[in-house]
């Protein structure tokens, strides 16, 4: 890709998403025109730097557990013998399509039901079961791409000379190191980004006094100062992703001819079929049980009041997500290329800086600077709504691309333009189709997050447009619980319905280009 | 491969521009509610067919303890996008007028509502209101044991097993700042304390006071009518009281309903808060979620409480919401200290 046309993009997404939140940021060192750091000051205080602890141990706990979980789940999918792996690879992903407020609800409901007492329920220990749950399946979705990415040559090659243990920790677990780091560093930052699963369980963290000083109190700069310590967070943990990355050698895919491998245990299905069966049961079926339960005490007729209450969202949110999905597929690609193709390190720590703010400052920054009259064409229009998408997760596609390109040689792209291919088709005949599976994932888990956002579009999204989330949250309030988890229900099999059959379009893609091959 | 993700990402920029050319109606009103949706979207769809005009809502969360709408309020105030703020309580439409991103707007359609529930600038007209009761679980509290007062909740007989929403949102914090102005500082203080000693649980929300009763996880719970009945009408055990009828009366919370300052549509704006104001509102809100109207005459019907029949605590709201503010520091450290 030709150095300009990325140096642009990167000008434009600096503009569209970065200065927001620069100018809000500068602007919380100001008090009447004059530098006032007060703020910034009094963060060096006992309460919120307990809160700060509190914060770190939580995302600390849940990064490590859902990326050991993940890392288990990416290998039953990917290099176990387990039956009807499509099937799991859906199901898996459901926790990530419930709202995580509501897939709290759902937990505490049923640890009522089990007469566990509330010092027990609304605890630290439960914060992190939850969250943890909610993202074991954003692991699992990196893990599976690092994993399938494997040379299979290479397992090949270690496994005529030792046991399938000592090639798992001296092949495998180095090749996909980046994964591990990806995941680990994703998952703390969106867990100490988290609001609602500790504000419903009463766990005081930074972001429920964030929360606090911006609602209860409108202290809009002391909420920017805490918020910046999380950004602060976040790059320490870049930095440290960073020194532990620096000396790993990217073993790398040679094209089409790879395939995974999967690995030499016996053939018994049952013991990754029930390892599969066991999560499934634990972190899907029984949220889920608790809302069909819930939603069923209200009757058939409360599912027909939810599908009209719905009906409109569903059609608009569905073209959001999809469009949102592929700006950020887009240019998470163009920012992966940047930084692996042209070691552009800076670009993690401004997309850091965007993913990293807590949603609620996002919005405020956002209404900020584009309401203007001037500016009225983006603030007052659904533009809004995908500059706020574009500025929440580029991130998370930028990383599960950035893996996957890592891992391409170069000398791909180097022997096509030796052959006099240009920038244009070396990208499109070499790295793009070796990037599709990449792509996808980038684009299925933009497509997530996007239909599920609701912290930072419920303060800017134009009034008058339907949402599927801020739909569920804003009948919510005093609407029955079984009209909520009716409504849930619904949103799920919608969204899954959409994920299987894009999924299974992708399938056919697939199956239609190798049959070209095969025949070429 | 390649031109399929060519094609793809074509698609959606196109569809980008089709969506981000959205055209505005010069004959439309936007209206932001912090009022619960299942509530106020049949009123303002009403609005919408009765008066011909294009309503433009955005509705708050439980989520965000109905605060979102506000902050969006506050930051927007340089280029309002707003016309009309319809709030649940009076609080926040005292701090849009501190703020001075209200305007005053004196309606013809609210004499019949007492001077006492309108803003004496006239920043904010009270219509429906809520009160403040204690909601219990009627399988779990004798009966000869049903508080009767806000200070027996503070009895040995109710440790661990009173629940109140988090003091600094919403209509918990204003119906604590009413009770600091009711009892004075000291007092309201002794009092706070001896709940904490009493191991009073601090739920999340209203809303989760009244789960936490109805499923009987606690006794009893303070809440607002709205949750109350709502939890009646889903077959919940629970029984009500208007606390206080022997002292400081019960809290009465008005809907109150703003005119945003440089609204783009203000000629609009005020035809809306005619409306919302009106007597048929009222009714329908009686009838929807019991919330008793304010206006004389207007019919209440079945199974809704009337003012004329539940002492009601004096209350100044606009002394009350500076009590707020006063008081938040130490409301904050009181949660803080209880968590």
């Amino acid at each position: 890709m030709k150095r300009t046309y990325l140096i642009v993009l990167s000008l434009i997404f600096i503009a569209l998403a970065i200065l927001p939140l620069l100018s809000l940021l500068f602007g919380s060192l100001f008090r009447e025109c004059t530098i006032n750091l007060d703020n910034y000051i009094g963060l060096i205080q006992g309460r919120t730097l307990q809160l700060l602890l509190q914060s770190i141990l939580i995302g600390v706990a849940v990064c490590f557990l859902s990326t050991i979980l993940g890392l288990g789940f990416g290998f039953l999918l990917i290099k176990s013998h387990l039956p009807n792996k499509a099937l799991f690879k859906v199901l898996l992903l459901i926790p990530l399509l419930l709202p995580s407020y509501i897939t709290a609800v759902a937990w505490v409901d049923f640890f009522v039901f089990l007469g566990i007492s509330s010092a027990w329920i609304y605890s630290r220990v439960t914060a992190i079961f939850v969250l943890t749950l909610i993202y074991t399946p954003l692991a699992v979705l990196i893990f599976s791409a690092a994993l399938q990415n494997i040379n299979a040559g290479l397992e090949g090659a270690a496994l005529l000379i030792t046991n399938y243990r000592k090639v798992f920790f001296t092949i495998i677990l180095p090749l996909i190191k980046p994964a591990v780091f990806s995941s680990l560093l994703l998952i703390f930052i969106l867990s100490i980004s988290e609001f609602s699963v500790p504000a419903f369980l009463s766990v005081d963290v930074l972001t429920t006094d964030i929360f606090i000083q911006f609602s209860a109190f409108y202290n809009y700069n002391v909420a920017i100062a805490q918020s910046s310590l999380l950004i602060l967070l976040c790059v320490i943990g870049l930095i440290i992703e960073r020194k532990l990355l620096a000396d790993t050698p990217f073993l790398t895919v040679t094209g089409k001819s790879h395939h995974s491998r999967l690995a030499p245990v016996p053939q018994a299905t049952y013991v990754p079929l029930a390892l599969a069966i066991g999560y499934v049961l634990f972190s899907i079926i029984i949220p889920l049980a608790v809302l069909i339960a819930q939603s069923l005490a209200g009757g058939r007729e409360n599912f027909y009041k939810a599908l009209s209450y719905l009906w409109v969202e569903l059609g608009q949110s569905l073209l959001f997500a999809i469009t949102g999905a592929a700006i950020i597929a887009f240019v998470g690609f163009s920012f992966a290329y940047l930084k692996a193709r042209r070691s552009y390190g800076w670009i993690d720590f401004m997309l850091m800086l965007t993913f990293a703010i807590p949603s609620v400052v996002a919005g405020i920054a956002l209404i900020n600077y584009y309401n203007t009259p001037f500016s009225n064409f983006i603030y007052a229009t659904p533009a809004i709504i995908f500059i706020a998408y574009l500025m929440r997760f580029v991130l998370v596609a930028e990383r599960i691309l950035n893996n996957r390109l890592i891992q391409l040689p170069q000398s791909l792209e180097h022997a096509a333009s030796i052959c006099g291919a240009g920038n244009y088709l070396t990208l499109r005949k070499i790295t793009l189709p070796l990037m599709s599976e990449a792509l996808m994932g980038a684009f299925i888990i933009s497509f997530i997050f996007c239909i599920g956002e609701l912290g930072t579009i419920i303060m800017v999204y134009p009034p008058g447009t339907a949402l599927l989330p801020i739909k569920i949250f804003t009948i919510m309030a005093n609407a029955p619980q079984s009209l909520t988890s009716a409504m849930c229900l619904i949103v799920l099999l919608f969204t899954t319905s959409v994920l299987g059959g894009i999924l299974g379009l992708w399938q056919l893609i697939k199956r239609a280009r190798f049959m070209v091959y095969d025949g070429s | 491969m390649s031109r399929c993700i060519f094609i793809l990402f074509l698609l959606t920029i196109s569809a980008f521009l089709f969506l981000s050319c959205s055209t505005q109606s010069s004959d439309e009103v936007v209206i932001y509610t912090s009022v619960d949706q299942v509530f106020a979207e049949p009123i303002l769809k009403d609005l919408q067919q009765e008066t011909g005009i294009t309503v433009k809502a955005v509705f708050d969360t439980e989520e965000t303890k109905s605060t979102g709408v506000l902050n969006r309020l506050i930051a927007e105030a340089a280029n309002p996008q707003c016309d009309v703020f319809w709030s649940g309580d009076p609080v926040r439409a005292n701090v849009l007028k501190q703020k001075g991103i209200s305007e005053p707007y004196q309606s013809k359609v609210a004499e019949g509502i007492p001077a006492y529930f309108i803003d004496h600038d006239k920043h904010w007209t009270g219509f429906s209101s809520r009160a403040r009761v204690l909601i219990y679980n009627k399988n779990l509290v004798p009966s000869d044991k049903i508080p009767s007062s806000l200070l027996d909740l503070t009895k040995e007989e109710y440790k661990g097993k009173v629940a109140i929403a988090n003091p600094l949102f919403g209509t918990t914090s204003f119906h604590i700042a009413a009770i600091f102005s009711a009892l004075g500082d000291e007092k309201a203080k002794k009092w706070l304390s001896d709940l904490k000693a009493n191991n009073v649980i601090i739920a999340t929300s209203n809303g989760d006071v009244k789960k936490r009763v109805s499923n009987g996880e606690i006794w009893c719970g303070l809440t607002d009518t709205d949750d109350a009945n709502e939890a009646i009408k889903e077959g919940a055990p629970v029984g009500i009281v208007f606390l206080g009828q022997s002292d400081i009366g019960a809290l009465i919370i008005p809907n109150t309903v703003s005119l945003i300052k440089n609204s783009p549509n203000g000629v609009n704006a005020k035809k809306a808060i005619d409306y919302l104001i009106s007597k048929e509102t009222q009714l329908k809100l009686a009838k929807s979620c019991a919330q008793m109207p304010l206006s004389k005459g207007v019919e209440v019907p079945q199974g809704v409480f009337s003012l004329d029949k539940v002492k009601a605590m004096q209350v100044n709201y606009d002394q009350t919401s500076k009590k707020l503010e006063e008081i938040q520091n130490y409301l904050k450290e009181w949660v803080e200290n209880n968590s």
